[in-house]
């Protein structure tokens, strides 16, 4: 109906044309006659002339209206004609009578094998309850549940294939992770110990308290439940919720099941079923409620959080910016790389970064670092591993460029971006990414080892930056004023002495903070703005009174809770968190 | 003579004509009888509708037409009828197209149009404007190539509804009808039509439906369900910090009600779930209510916990401007145990393990920090680092300690 009246002002406004209102006026305009002004009872032509146009409008209007419908009908009768076997089947195209006709046939065929009328409480339904459940199950992937509570034990009986079938009479409470069982008895409770009313006021958005007991109707068949609670999973299509880093270490990782968050929703209903009969709309109000079940539906919470994967981050990539001197010892390392390596500052400046390559690398890094003494342009390392504290090794790809000193034409260090690559990318280029051919050396089997240096030990790997420092250096002084690539003024390292911010064997008080000196854009074409991001102020001064001593263990039971607060307020300090730290407090041990 | 001979010819076909409406009347009314509705449904209903019905329930059965027909025993068939009471909301099946194919019995519980009234026709003209969008997009399937990956079926989306049901539970006229929001979940579902089609001799295109459950939210003024000790209630202002805590939250999560207000809600997601709430809370703004699926909220003293919150947007009644959020939140389960700090430290194992899960609070806590860095590598990594500053730490204590004892 609504449609028909849109239908008809819609038409309607298509008719009023300027013209026909022009129609009805000029026709009025006869002199004298004012024909706003309406004679009480009598009908003038004015009102004649809108009748019978009001009329021509409405039939037209009722006829494109009637044309839609008979459109409509039409496409159903295809409709219908596509669906029914015996119509699909005919070549030409049938009238729509024995289109009717045929689909009669074919439903009461339908109709006839699915529902026996012998049942007894047949109730016509588009869907079977045996079709209804499948779809039901489809979609929420879940299973359904009768808990029976007698006040002592719960029986489960589940009807599908999560729990097994010999789960039927047992314990509910079996199944439930044990920091649920409580949450779970409180659902299926029918007792007072319900938990208070928390209403909210719709108006205020507050919270309305009510102390009053909870309300009859909670208790009885019929009352709802909604809850999460976590259940014994054994399927193994199912994701399992163990990636909350909870399980890293601890020693209960061995006894740890699989559980998942199921999401119940459900009934109560008075036990038994049997007695009471199927049919649930008719069932009386138990208020006594003494022995209730729960009609629930678990889900399998569908709805986590979907995780960022790997590749899906759309992230800075991790990385951190090193400086190193020109026999690739750190002199410089920012804030980040300590989240990413492990290794505190402090730790890294003055050793080598060979110390922390893998062997299998070191012929093409070696290789790199040549050529970055060398020349003017940025290097591009391949992907290699580098060891970080606890010993593992993390997979890196470094940007090398060397930076010259522009008023002596020294190199002063190398600055290396790194890049943390993840596991499975260890092979694969990135576009874009012009890498050098990975060494040769490395390629046999004998590259473990750089020919003519100690290969692979630690103090062995200190060794081979200075000697490639000092061959470049041999190389720039024969070659003398020999152009660089770049074309600027000949590369000359003497034997200076090392940039003066390098670290001194002895002691490793280094300051990291201030900021980059950042050549004049002329020098540094290209350069980044990435990756300097540590401010003046930095907080890894006032970790300079740290001295690194040995690490014991068992370090003893003294620490309590105090101690841990200033653990954390420690931690929060040294990456960058929360406000200025007093450390006046601290037991530092100077 | 040729007028009489022309009045026949009328006559004729006006007889002719009202003979077949006859028929046709006489046919639909047949075919009304045969739709699986109560009579004095299927009586009143016009044509339109007796065409969308049928076709509607053929559609079904060809959806329906194989597997699944297992057999069940006589406990099993007694139970089937408790499914559909179980759910919260309603099943809907939608065509590739959107046409709503079936809609359960009890949709109209939740929306008060019924399911007579809404089958066969178009979801588009039921549902918000606004979302036509995102449906169209849940509706599509593409099936996955050789080398693509098979394109993920699950769906889980927010639509508004037409809603003729007012909070008192009276049914109002469709013109009055107000927008109501639910929560869709299912599956798209392709289904082979097994069966050659008369003589044209070729197959059937498959036919790809969506299976969804459609539940409401509950309004935090009118929540049927109790809510167990594990729920806590929060109000926050539009910018989500917070106006309001239930005092539970401290025995859940360890704050205390004061220590929140004013505090944005931010400050409390784990880094990794922080974009996907971001989303949430978009969703929650635009269409009024959203559920939040599990995440992870920073507890107090370390750790975190999984949260999944229902939140509603409330409006002043005077003036229809939205006032404040309303967080009905259920805490699912801990990161790790709290419990663990009101432990004194023992040498040797636990305090290795209480390194370990000193570390994963301080992960969370410097993710965000450090940005959304999704990397379990780099994580670890941090872990390592706080082991070895608390090691380092207790080191310098011990050292200490000793000192003093000389």
């Amino acid at each position: 109906m609504a449609d028909q009246r849109m239908d008809i002002s819609s038409t309607m406004n298509e008719f009023m044309t300027p013209s026909s209102t022009d129609l009805i006026s000029s026709s009025m305009a006869t002199p004298g006659m004012d024909y706003t002004r309406k004679r009480k009872g009598s009908i003038t032509d004015y009102h004649v002339t809108l009748f019978w146009t009001l009329l021509v409008i409405i039939r037209e209007a009722h006829s494109q209206i009637e044309k839609r419908r008979r459109d409509k009908m039409n496409s159903f009768i295809d409709e219908l004609a596509s669906l029914v076997p015996t119509c699909n089947a005919m070549s030409r195209k049938l009238d729509k009578l024995t289109v009717l006709r045929m689909a009669v046939q074919h439903m009461k065929t339908l109709r006839g094998a699915a529902n026996p009328y012998t049942e007894a409480n047949y109730k016509p339904a588009f869907l079977s309850e045996d079709e209804l459940k499948h779809l039901i199950l489809r979609a929420a992937d879940g299973f359904l549940f009768v808990v029976v509570s007698d006040r002592l034990t719960h029986y489960i009986s589940p009807v599908l294939s999560i729990l097994q079938n010999d789960l039927i009479g047992q314990s509910l409470f079996d199944y439930l992770h044990p920091k649920d069982i409580a949450k779970v008895k409180e659902q299926l409770s029918s007792s007072d110990t319900a938990p208070r009313e928390r209403l909210i006021d719709a108006k205020t958005g507050l919270p309305v308290r009510t102390d009053i007991a909870p309300c009859p109707s909670r208790l009885c068949s019929g009352a709802r439940r909604s809850f999460f609670c976590r259940m014994k999973c054994n399927r193994p299509l199912v994701k399992m919720e163990d990636n909350d880093f909870s399980s890293t270490c601890s020693k209960k990782k061995a006894d740890r099941k699989s559980f998942c968050t199921i999401h119940s929703t459900g009934y109560l209903k008075s036990w038994p079923p049997t007695k009471m009969g199927l049919d649930e709309d008719n069932e009386p109000d138990n208020e006594g409620c003494n022995l209730s079940c729960l009609v629930a539906i678990g889900r399998l919470h569908p709805h986590i959080v979907p995780q960022p994967m790997n590749g899906d981050i759309r992230v800075k990539p991790t990385e951190y910016v090193s400086r190193h001197a020109i026999d690739g010892k750190f002199v410089f390392v920012d804030q980040r790389a300590t989240a990413i390596l492990a290794y505190l500052p402090q730790e890294l400046l003055g050793t080598s970064f060979y110390e922390y390559f893998h062997q299998d690398d070191i012929g093409h890094l070696a290789e790199c670092h040549r050529q970055v003494l060398q020349m003017r342009e940025k290097i591009n390392t391949n992907c290699y591993k580098f060891k970080i504290k606890d010993g593992s090794v993390i997979t890196l790809r470094s940007r090398w460029f060397s930076f010259m000193n522009p008023w002596t034409k020294e190199v002063e260090y190398i600055v290396s971006t790194n890049t943390v690559v993840s596991g499975s990318s260890l092979d694969g280029a990135e576009p874009g990414y012009p890498q050098l051919p990975a060494s040769p050396q490395s390629m046999d089997s004998s590259g473990k080892t750089v020919p003519g240096i100690p290969g692979g030990t630690r103090p062995g790997a200190g060794k081979i930056g200075r000697m490639i420092a000092e061959e470049v250096m041999e190389i720039q002084r024969i070659r003398g004023s020999s152009p660089s690539s770049f074309g600027s003024s000949p590369l000359s390292i003497s034997n200076s002495t090392p940039p003066p911010d390098t670290s001194s064997p002895g002691g490793r008080k280094i300051s990291n903070g201030g900021s980059l000196d950042i050549p004049s854009a002329g020098m540094l074409s290209g350069q980044d703005s990435i990756g300097y991001p540590y401010s003046n102020s930095s907080i890894l001064s006032d970790q300079s009174h740290i001295c690194i001593g040995d690490i014991m263990d068992e370090p003893g039971s003294s620490s309590d809770e105090a101690a841990m607060a200033i653990v954390m307020s420690l931690l929060e300090a040294d990456a960058g968190l929360g406000g200025p730290v007093d450390f006046s407090d601290l037991p530092w041990p100077l | 003579t040729v007028n009489e001979h022309l009045k026949r010819r009328k006559e004729k076909s006006r007889d002719a004509a009202r003979s077949r409406r006859g028929k046709e009347s006489e046919v639909f009314y047949e075919l009304a009888n045969q739709l699986p509705l109560p009579h004095n449904v299927t009586s009143h209903l016009d044509k339109a509708s007796i065409m969308r019905l049928t076709i509607s329930y053929l559609r079904m059965r060809k959806l329906l037409n194989s597997d699944e027909s297992e057999k069940e025993n006589e406990v099993e068939s007694q139970l089937n009828s408790f499914y559909l009471k179980a759910l919260e909301g309603f099943l809907m099946v939608l065509s590739e197209d959107g046409d709503m194919v079936y809609l359960s019995e009890n949709v109209s519980k939740s929306m008060g149009l019924s399911q007579f009234d809404l089958t066969g026709h178009s979801i588009f003209e039921f549902s918000h404007p606004c979302d036509h969008e995102e449906l169209r997009e849940m509706l599509v399937h593409r099936t996955g190539s050789k080398k693509t990956k098979e394109q993920n079926t699950e769906r889980s989306f927010f639509l508004r509804m037409k809603c003729t049901l007012t909070s008192r539970g009276r049914t109002v006229n469709i013109k009055s009808a107000t927008w109501k929001v639910l929560h869709c979940t299912g599956h798209v579902r392709v289904q082979e039509c097994g069966e050659v089609s008369g003589d044209s001799g070729f197959k059937e295109p498959p036919l790809t439906y969506l299976v969804l459950i459609c539940e409401p939210i509950p309004h935090p003024s009118n929540i049927e369900v109790p809510l167990d000790s594990k729920t806590f209630l929060s109000r926050h202002t539009l910018d989500m910090k917070f106006s309001y805590c239930d005092e539970r939250i401290t025995e859940l999560m360890g704050y205390e009600p004061d220590d929140l207000l004013n505090r944005s809600v931010y400050e409390y997601y784990h880094a990794l779930d922080s974009d996907h709430l971001t989303k949430t809370h978009h969703n929650l703004f635009a269409k009024g209510q959203a559920t939040t699926g599990q995440y992870r909220m920073l507890a107090k003293k370390g750790g975190f916990v999984w949260v999944e919150t229902q939140a509603t947007v409330i409006y002043n009644p005077k003036n229809s401007q939205p006032q404040c959020i309303v967080c009905v939140n259920y805490v699912l389960r801990y990161g790790f145990s709290l419990q663990i700090f009101s432990k004194p430290l023992i040498p040797g194992k636990q305090l290795y393990s209480l390194c370990c899960e000193m570390s994963q609070w301080a992960c969370s806590h410097l993710a965000i920090r450090l940005g959304r860095s999704g990397n379990h590598q780099h994580i670890a990594v941090i872990g390592n680092l706080v082991l070895s500053h608390y090691l380092t730490w207790c080191g310098h204590i011990q050292a200490k300690q000793e000192r003093y004892k000389n």
